[in-house]
């Protein structure tokens, strides 16, 4: 019977779907970084999962999927390169920090991933350099530290790819079918990646031809295909627990993710700013969208 | 004293008076089987002091999963046709109308039909199921929310309902009806009690699983309820803030934040017109991919405000009670010292 049009989930149900769209990005970036991505992965998987279990002292909290899936999305925004305890340290700070503490699913203020992701990105930054003697590093790393070089010698660096960062934009790509797989089922509120996307791509319009050779800020479609672009707009803002559910407010968070992490990436210290903006818009998101939090009387 | 006795004589209801088949209805304690268990009959008397009359014969199973009124519309179509001309009989009805879900049905119903009927396919949501919604779709009329369809002139009865009339008027009491048990649909003995219906370890609910409640200890079948279902919400999972609740919605209520403040455990007067507003189509509890019954934290949470406006309608006429005696008290006194002096003055008159 047609009750509502939209198709019926359960929430594991869309923890499944979530780690199967996920698939195909996980499988780029292991084909361009090396296998021992799949070992990074699956690390902070079962860190992820065993620390669920442990801080609940109970396998039943794991029907959700939802350690699955934050174990999975701390992997895919580490490098390969990593030493095996930093995925280990994520995840654990992630369960525990990000979600446990706060009384499980549903009542974390800040994405999971996130926090064990910023955490280990603040304590161990030399960790998450990617150097996998490929490109040496990122063309946002370039971007930011090859500030002497023409426009000419910058774009002709062996670090940037067709319109993104080498690479990278073919994972982003694959993020992208990923995430269009999940707004198709209506999983995903196509809103949120699409502003999201918007939030990042027109700063980039207005900033690209204020910038020269001594400074370049990256054209719109370099930032759309560069670093956790994708990644961080289908899977990871679109966190249930921590996004807006009404439309309005899905446009300003979104848009929020997108702008901040322009202003970190051009402006900042850190190479991608995509964590620093989801946590900030986390914690903007009782201003947002004020239904969301408990209404205390 | 009504007759108790099972078998009534058939009626020929085309040639009987309004008042004998009304009466007849009466008699045969026939109620709202589509979930109300309001008596029919006085429903019909209430349209009637309100002329004119529009009968809706309500096929819209929007309970999901729930097959009870597409199972009565494919066996006794005709007698459900029956019934609904002997209520606009009874009423003289200006217009007829057979709201259904089932578009084979409706092609059924199609060649059946007389002069002043109408059947009508609605898609099986929400929004077309309710009677309000119902009666605006068809009729054009809006039933302003402090009225009641019947003082409107519009009579919305279920099709099991108008089958039970059918019945009755041929002579056959109302003892049985069809209920969905976990998608099987079958004829059931009123008054079985429903953990003999279905038989599982699970806890079970009576209704469809959206709409339905947890038995009443011994509980038995009534004439109302159209399904006995598995409850899956013993199962469920932590609010995840999807907000697929208030998407669902079909009056667009804030659901997940009456959800929020249900789990306080406290009553909550500021949200009673949304609580008001709420007609308990459990839309809410489908769309929940956590499994969360909504429903039954929104009638709980309604339960808890109408406990609490008692407690302070009686906190008020104590109040006024208490007051009103004080003012008595000082008037007495006041009063009792006035008489007082007069007295005195008269004593000292007589000295």
């Amino acid at each position: 019977m047609a009750v509502t049009d939209r198709p019926k989930f359960q929430t594991t149900g869309i923890m499944v779907h979530v780690v199967i769209a996920l698939l195909p990005g996980l499988g780029v970036s292991a084909w361009f970084l090396g296998p021992k991505m799949l070992l990074v992965v699956l690390i902070s998987i079962l860190v992820a999962v065993a620390t669920e279990a442990i801080g609940t002292r109970s396998v039943l909290t794991l029907r959700d999927g939802s350690a699955v899936v934050t174990g999975m999305l701390i992997g895919l925004c580490l490098p390969p390169s990593v030493a095996i305890w930093v995925p280990i340290v994520a995840s654990v700070s992630a369960i525990t920090l990000g979600k446990l503490l706060f009384g499980g699913l549903g009542k974390n203020l800040f994405n999971p991933a996130m926090v064990g992701y910023a955490l280990v990105l603040i304590a161990f930054p030399m960790q998450l350099v990617y150097l996998d003697g490929l490109t040496g590093a990122t063309a946002l790393d370039v971007l930011k530290h090859h500030e002497r070089e023409s426009l000419d010698q910058l774009v002709n660096h062996p670090a940037f790819g067709l319109v993104g960062s080498k690479h990278f934009e073919w994972m982003n790509l694959a993020f992208l079918v990923g995430g269009l797989y999940l707004v198709l089922l209506r999983i995903v509120p196509w809103l949120i990646p699409l502003s999201v996307l918007l939030g990042i791509a027109v700063p980039a319009l207005v900033f690209f031809p204020l910038g020269d050779a001594m400074h370049s800020f990256g054209s719109p479609w370099f930032h759309l295909f560069a670093g956790g672009t994708m990644l961080t707009a289908f899977f990871i803002a679109t966190d249930p627990v921590t996004s807006p559910s009404t439309k309005l407010p899905q446009i300003m968070y979104g848009f929020f993710v997108g702008s901040v992490a322009f202003f970190i990436r051009c402006f900042g210290t850190w190479a991608d700013g995509f964590a620093f903006a989801i946590l900030l818009a986390n914690a903007f998101l009782p201003l947002l969208e004020p239904k969301k939090v408990a209404l205390d009387k | 004293m009504p007759s108790l006795n099972p078998s009534f004589t058939p009626i020929n209801w085309e040639q009987a008076t309004p008042d004998t088949l009304l009466e007849r209805i009466a008699e045969a304690k026939i109620v709202g089987m589509g979930g109300a268990g309001f008596p029919t009959a006085e429903k019909i008397a209430l349209a009637q002091k309100h002329p004119p009359n529009f009968v809706i014969a309500n096929g819209m199973e929007t309970d999901p999963g729930v097959n009870a009124d597409k199972v009565l519309l494919e066996r006794h179509l005709d007698d459900v046709l029956t019934g609904l001309r002997i209520v606009a009989k009874i009423l003289s009805a200006v217009q007829s109308f057979v709201a259904i879900a089932h578009e084979r049905t409706v092609q059924d119903a199609q060649s059946l039909l007389i002069d002043n009927e109408t059947v009508r396919y609605l898609k099986p949501t929400f929004q077309n199921g309710a009677e309000r919604e119902l009666i605006q779709i068809l009729t054009g009329h809006v039933v302003k929310d402090n009225s009641f369809p019947a003082f409107d002139g519009c009579l919305v009865l279920n099709v099991h309902t108008l089958f039970a009339i059918a019945e009755a008027i041929a002579g056959k009491p109302l003892t049985k009806r069809l209920v969905t048990v976990n998608d099987e649909t079958r004829w059931i003995d009123i008054g079985t009690p429903v953990e003999e219906i279905l038989e599982s370890r699970d806890p079970i609910r009576v209704g469809c699983y959206a709409t339905g409640k947890r038995p009443r200890a011994n509980e038995v079948l009534t004439a109302k309820v159209n399904a006995i279902s598995n409850d899956k919400s013993v199962r469920a999972l932590p609010c995840i803030h999807c907000g697929w609740c208030d998407e669902a919605c079909p009056r667009e209520l804030p659901v997940e934040s009456l959800f929020v403040l249900a789990e306080q455990l406290k009553p909550n007067l500021d949200v009673q017109d949304a609580l008001n507003r709420c007609n308990d189509c459990g839309a809410c509890v489908i769309a929940c991919p956590s499994n969360i019954h909504l429903l039954d934290h929104v009638r709980a949470l309604r339960q808890r405000n109408d406990t609490e406006r008692e407690r302070i309608s009686r906190a008020t006429q104590a109040r006024i009670r208490f007051d009103a005696r004080e003012q008595r008290l000082r008037s007495d006194a006041m009063s009792s010292d006035a008489k007082r002096s007069e007295r005195m003055q008269q004593q000292h008159k007589w000295q």
